[in-house]
Parts: C-alpha cells; sequence; structure tokens
C-alpha cells in the first residue's frame, strides 16, 4: 500500500496552484478556483467511499458494520478543523479592527513563542508543561497573525471577509458534525445495543454543534452588520475556547460509570483508505467554505445600502 | 471635580446599584425564587417517586432550576438597563466596560446564590435528602453554591446583553447560554448529588476544580470582550 499521506499532498499543491493562478491571472478562474479543489475532493470521495465498502478489509471484531468508519471518522475529524477555522476567522476578525497593529503583535506572538518553547526545553516537571503550553499557544497566535497580516497585505482581507470566512466555516462545521452525530446513533445500535451511549466523544461533540447552532442563530437574529460581526465573532471564539472543558466535563461524568473503550488498532490497508477518506472530506468542506465564503460576501454586498448619489446642485 | 473611581471600585458601584434595585423591589427575588421552586416541585413529579432515586436527582433539580432562574433574572437584570437606554448612559459616562461586566456579574451571582441558599432547605426536605457530615460538608455545599453561581452568572451576564438586542431575544439567551454552561451545570449538580448521596471515592474535589476553571475561564474570557459588545449595541 502506498502512503496515504500522496493524495493530501497532491491535493494541497493543486490548491497552492489554484489560489496563485487566481492572484495572477484574473478573469474566470478568480471566481471560480474552488471548484477546482472541489472536483478533486469529489473524486477522491467516490474512490475512498467506494473502497472503503468494497476494497478495504472487512473489521475483525465488528466485520461490515466497521466500515461506516470511513466516513464517522473523517466527519469528526474535519467538522472539528472546521470549527476550527471559523475561530480562526472570528479572531481573525478581531484582529482585523486594527490590522495596523499586526506587526507589533506579531513582534510580541512570536518573541514570547520562541521564549516559551526554549524554557520549555531548558527546564523540567511541570515548569516545562506550563512553558510548553504557553509557548505553543503564542507560536499558534504567531502563525494566525502571520496568515492575517499577509491575507490583509495580498488579498485585501478586512474585518468583514474575515467574518464571512467564519460564517461559512461554521456552516461546513454544522453540517458535518450533524452528520458525525447522526453516524454516531447509526454506528452505536449494532455495536452497543443502543443508538446512543452518551460517549463522552460523542457527547461532546454534540454539544459543540449545539453551540455552534446557537452562534449561528444568533448571526441570523441580529440585524445591524457591524454588530452582528463583532458580536458573532466574539460568541464564536468563546464558544470553540469552551470545548475541552466540555469535553473534560462529560469524560469525567462518563469514566465514573466505567465506559467500555474501543481499541484503536487498524490495519495499515484500513489507515490508507481512511486517509484518503479524510483527504476526500478536507477538500470537500474546503470547497464548501470557500463557495460559502464567497456567497457571504456578496450577501453582505448586496444587503450594503447603496451609495448615496452625486451631490447636484439644489433647483432654485 | 473629584477624581474618577478606579475601574474595581466603579465595579463595585454598578454591583451595589444593581442589588439596591433587587432591595428596593424585593418582590424580584421572591418571584425567581418561587419560579425556581415550582420547577424543583416539576422535576420530582417527572423522577420516581422513591426516596433513593429522589436523592441521586436532588442535586441535578436544584441546578435545573438555579439556571432557567438564572436566565429570568438576566432579562430583568437588563430590563432596568435597556428603559431609557440606562447602558449608554452608564458607558458614557464613562464607567469601564469591564467594571459594567463585572459590577453586573458581581450582582447576579449574589442574586442566584441567594436564590441557591433560600431554596437548599426545600430541596433536602422535598427530596430527602439531608447532607450528612456536619459543618464540614454545609462548607463544601456553601463553597459550591457560591461557585456554581459565579459560573452560571458570567456567561448570563454576557449573553443576555447580545440578546435583550437581537431578535426573538427569549429564544436566543438559552440557545447561547445552555449548551455553553454544560460544564458548569454538570459539576455543580454532579457535586451537590455525592454531597446528599455520599461521596464513596473522594470526587468533590474534583467537580469542585472543575466548576473553578471554568468560572475563571469566563470570568476572565468575557469580561476582556464585554467592551467590544457594549460598544456595538
Amino acid at each position: 500500500m502506498p502512503s496515504g499521506y500522496i493524495p493530501g499532498a497532491l491535493g494541497l499543491a493543486l490548491f497552492v496552484v489554484l489560489v496563485a493562478a487566481a492572484k495572477l491571472a484574473g478573469g474566470k478562474v478568480r471566481d471560480n478556483w474552488e471548484h477546482g479543489i472541489g472536483l478533486y475532493g469529489l473524486g477522491l470521495f467516490l474512490w475512498g467511499q467506494y473502497s472503503g465498502l468494497f476494497v478495504a478489509p472487512r473489521e475483525a471484531m465488528m466485520g461490515d458494520v466497521g466500515r461506516i468508519l470511513y466516513v464517522h471518522v473523517p466527519a469528526a475529524w474535519i467538522s472539528m478543523m472546521a470549527f476550527t477555522w471559523a475561530f480562526a476567522g472570528s479572531f481573525g476578525s478581531l484582529m482585523l479592527q486594527a490590522p495596523q497593529q499586526l506587526p507589533k503583535i506579531l513582534g510580541a506572538t512570536g518573541a514570547g513563542g520562541a521564549l516559551g518553547i526554549a524554557a520549555a526545553v531548558a527546564l523540567d516537571g511541570t515548569p516545562r508543561k506550563l512553558a510548553a503550553f504557553f509557548g505553543v499557544l503564542l507560536v499558534l497566535a504567531f502563525l494566525e497573525c502571520l496568515v492575517l497580516y499577509l491575507g490583509h497585505r495580498f488579498f485585501g482581507w478586512d474585518a468583514d471577509s474575515a467574518d464571512h470566512f467564519a460564517e461559512s466555516s461554521t456552516e461546513t462545521g454544522i453540517v458535518l458534525g450533524l452528520l458525525l452525530l447522526f453516524l454516531g446513533a447509526v454506528f452505536a445500535k449494532p455495536t452497543w445495543g443502543t443508538y446512543w451511549t452518551w460517549d463522552p466523544r460523542l457527547t461532546a461533540s454534540a454539544i459543540m454543534v449545539l453551540t455552534f447552532v446557537g452562534v449561528s442563530l444568533l448571526r441570523a437574529t441580529v440585524s445591524d452588520p457591524d454588530t452582528r460581526r463583532s458580536w458573532v465573532s466574539v460568541a464564536t471564539v468563546i464558544a470553540y475556547i469552551n470545548i475541552p472543558i466540555t469535553y473534560m466535563a462529560v469524560k469525567w461524568w462518563r469514566t465514573m460509570h466505567q465506559l467500555q473503550s474501543t481499541p484503536n488498532t487498524l490495519d495499515s490497508d484500513m489507515t490508507f483508505w481512511l486517509r484518503v477518506n479524510a483527504w476526500a472530506f478536507l477538500f470537500l468542506a474546503m470547497w464548501f467554505v470557500a463557495r460559502g465564503w464567497r456567497i457571504a460576501a456578496a450577501r453582505a454586498a448586496a444587503e450594503a445600502p447603496p451609495p448615496l448619489p452625486p451631490a447636484r446642485e439644489v433647483a432654485r | 471635580m473629584s477624581a474618577r473611581p478606579g475601574v474595581i471600585r466603579q465595579a463595585l458601584m454598578v454591583a451595589q446599584k444593581d442589588l439596591l434595585i433587587e432591595v428596593r423591589s424585593p418582590s424580584r427575588v421572591v418571584g425567581l425564587f418561587f419560579f425556581a421552586l415550582a420547577l424543583v416541585v416539576l422535576i420530582a413529579f417527572t423522577a420516581d417517586a422513591s426516596p433513593g432515586v429522589l436523592r441521586k436527582t436532588a442535586g441535578g433539580a436544584l441546578w435545573l432550576g438555579l439556571l432557567l432562574a438564572s436566565t429570568r433574572a438576566l432579562d430583568l437584570s437588563y430590563a432596568v438597563e435597556t428603559d431609557n437606554d440606562a447602558l449608554s448612559g452608564l458607558v458614557l459616562w464613562p464607567v469601564h466596560p469591564a467594571a459594567v461586566f463585572y459590577g453586573k456579574a458581581i450582582a447576579n451571582t449574589a442574586v442566584l446564590a441567594l436564590v441557591g441558599t433560600l431554596l437548599t432547605p426545600l430541596v433536602v426536605a422535598l427530596y430527602s435528602a439531608p447532607i450528612p457530615g456536619g459543618w464540614p460538608a454545609w462548607g463544601q455545599y456553601a463553597v459550591i453554591l457560591g461557585l456554581g453561581s459565579a459560573a452560571l452568572a458570567a456567561p448570563g451576564t454576557f449573553y443576555a446583553l447580545l440578546t435583550t438586542r437581537a431578535r426573538a431575544s427569549s429564544v436566543m439567551l438559552p440557545l447561547l447560554m445552555f449548551p455553553l454552561v454544560v460544564p458548569a451545570l454538570l459539576s455543580a449538580s454532579r457535586a451537590t448529588t455525592l454531597l446528599m448521596d455520599g461521596d464513596g471515592m473522594g470526587e468533590v474535589p474534583g467537580w469542585v476544580s472543575l466548576l473553578l476553571a471554568f468560572g475563571l475561564l469566563h470570568w476572565s474570557l468575557e469580561g476582556l470582550f464585554y467592551g467590544s459588545i457594549v460598544e456595538d449595541s
């Protein structure tokens, strides 16, 4: 079996080429480049799903039921990723309210992150963990600000366009999350004999999807565009940061009741097909998000009040 | 002209203002108490009436009652501010936005803790769930009640401001707030139930620290963001 990373590397290369072409060539490519990545994802999806159903080996313990893995696990990974994009977009929307501050923030987070990582290398025990935690957090903030700075510089991103990205990512995440929950229930019935097991991961996912549905409805109920942007951005950031603590709480709640866990040892063939399907979901999600981003921007442009007519001389 | 008080002093003044309103119109706290009590009674009807089952439900009933009462309390807390656009006046004074948030959150915490305290003897009686273990256990209970009220009050104070200005606000507040406060509700009700039903494995401190972590996270995050929310409202 070849490495499962090859289809992903090809797709990411295609993504870079398409974005570069859209930037340089203009014209039709500029408005439709995401269909290229979408078609690639769709092809990968058909190949991966067919192989998952008919080519991949049967699961030893669960039999053919185990094949749901090739949809369930990618949906879980990529919905989480879409919510991460939503967080990045909303955080970016807040940062881009003052884009002139970005170089300063880049310096601060970069220096802080390097310091934290250096401290983590030098220290031991609990201080090491703390330094590594905050170091990694600052490095991530640095990378986010770098992307924002480059996007602002070369693609003209502002607070509004980052918010449109968050909007379409949230919607994609909710769709994938609902798919994940539905498949989780379908999966649980033959394996555990009940539709819902209150398994910590599934329960935390359900709460996560509910949280983002709330955020999405908030967007639908606020009419002023500027107010909506800042409120939804803040609500998305809070909803995302709340995920780990929800997961921890639900996990503790369940471990008190001794739930069985499934061993995650997979045959290498199965790993390959799982990776193919995960890449397929990723590129499809990128397609949805990019398309939704464009639609959200177009909707906002249509909502905006028309420019004032040029001043005329008042008739005497 | 006297110097403007610092942010902490401002927050305490806002809290004092909100609590003064509660004291001068005590019917509000009484109304909240009876609302929560009605919920506690109704939850008992939906559970099995045998004492063993009721005792295991008591913590959940208490915190569910408090959570639902808190949505009413939060609506009231902003109803006084939206009349005559008092909130804009407060922010333009200028009171620091963080001070407005912490002041209102402190006042809401106090109201919730008071309702919870009034509710406690009734829950103990109705659910036949006495707290064994004497004063140390009651001390733990008081800590849980305080931390739990604070953990519900911070996200509540934050999201109630958003939803008072949104359309369909009475639906939006629970939609935004309930999924978010799941960890707080879970840890507070588990800890309470364990105090009442016996804590064989010493789990209460773990739940209390989770409650504390949730509270710290939300009190800091939402205090940080309240400014950008208030200015746009």
